[in-house]
């Protein structure tokens, strides 16, 4: 199946005869816009939105993900390329993979909180060093 | 050899219903030795996949009638400019 939103047309018809032409789907881009437009740029949920899809443009390198069996090159390429592409594919692919790299963030995230309560706990046991009874190398003669 | 050149503020560059550039203060003009129409323009938000896709056209408005149109036969975007080879116009398929 291919992952990239096609710009395929509808007509729908209304009672009175008249008819609509409407896009079939709508690509990440668009769905993103449309959300944005209806919960607005400040609120909770557009601000994730955002941030998944900058997440996505940061950890992103490379994909085996094709055009109908034509790569779509995103390795090297400047971070417009990679917005273009991600945002021409279909909704459930962006979800699909955003959801897979913040998995990967998170393990990522997990692994130095446990790292640095471990190194905690060490540097914790031994709480202060013990002044040694006798000077070492030090004579009063 | 040369036509005199057309021109205009601004035009897009379409895949089917898509923008794939906008093409300010653009000139279109016929090389009779190549047989072949350039357009060249500043880009606007160019769109790196839909540049790729096929087909493009290129449509420049007109005052008060349909907008004139060209196949995009190839495009290239480099610092800021388009530079596009057209076919002839009025031989393309939008929406």
């Amino acid at each position: 199946m291919n992952r990239f939103v096609k710009p395929e047309t509808a007509i729908l018809q209304l009672e009175n005869g008249d008819t609509l032409v409407v896009k079939v789907r709508l690509n990440t881009g668009e769905t993103r816009a449309m959300r944005a437009d209806i919960l607005g740029a400040d609120d909770n949920q557009s601000r994730a939105d955002r941030s998944a899809f900058a997440v996505v443009v940061a950890y992103l390198l490379d994909w085996t993900i094709n055009d109908d069996g034509r790569p779509v090159v995103i390795r090297d390429q400047p971070p417009d390329v990679v917005r273009a592409a991600l945002n021409a594919l279909d909704y459930d692919s962006f979800i699909e993979i955003a959801n897979a790299i913040g998995d990967h963030v998170k393990r990522l995230k997990d692994a130095r909180e446990e790292e640095k309560k471990t190194r905690n706990s060490v540097t914790e046991s031994p709480a202060t060093l013990q002044s040694p009874s006798v000077a070492v190398g030090v004579t009063n003669g | 050899m040369s036509a005199i050149p057309l021109r205009g503020a601004f035009g897009a560059i379409r895949w089917f219903y898509y923008t794939a550039a906008g093409v300010r203060d653009f000139s279109v003009v016929y090389n009779q030795d190549r047989r072949a129409w350039t357009l060249r323009g500043g880009a606007v938000a160019p769109d790196p996949f839909k540049l790729q896709q096929r087909p493009l056209s290129f449509m420049a408005p007109t005052k008060g009638g349909p907008p004139l149109t060209w196949p995009v036969l190839d495009v290239v975007v480099q610092d800021g400019r388009i530079v596009a080879t057209l076919g002839d116009p009025g031989k393309v398929t939008t929406l």
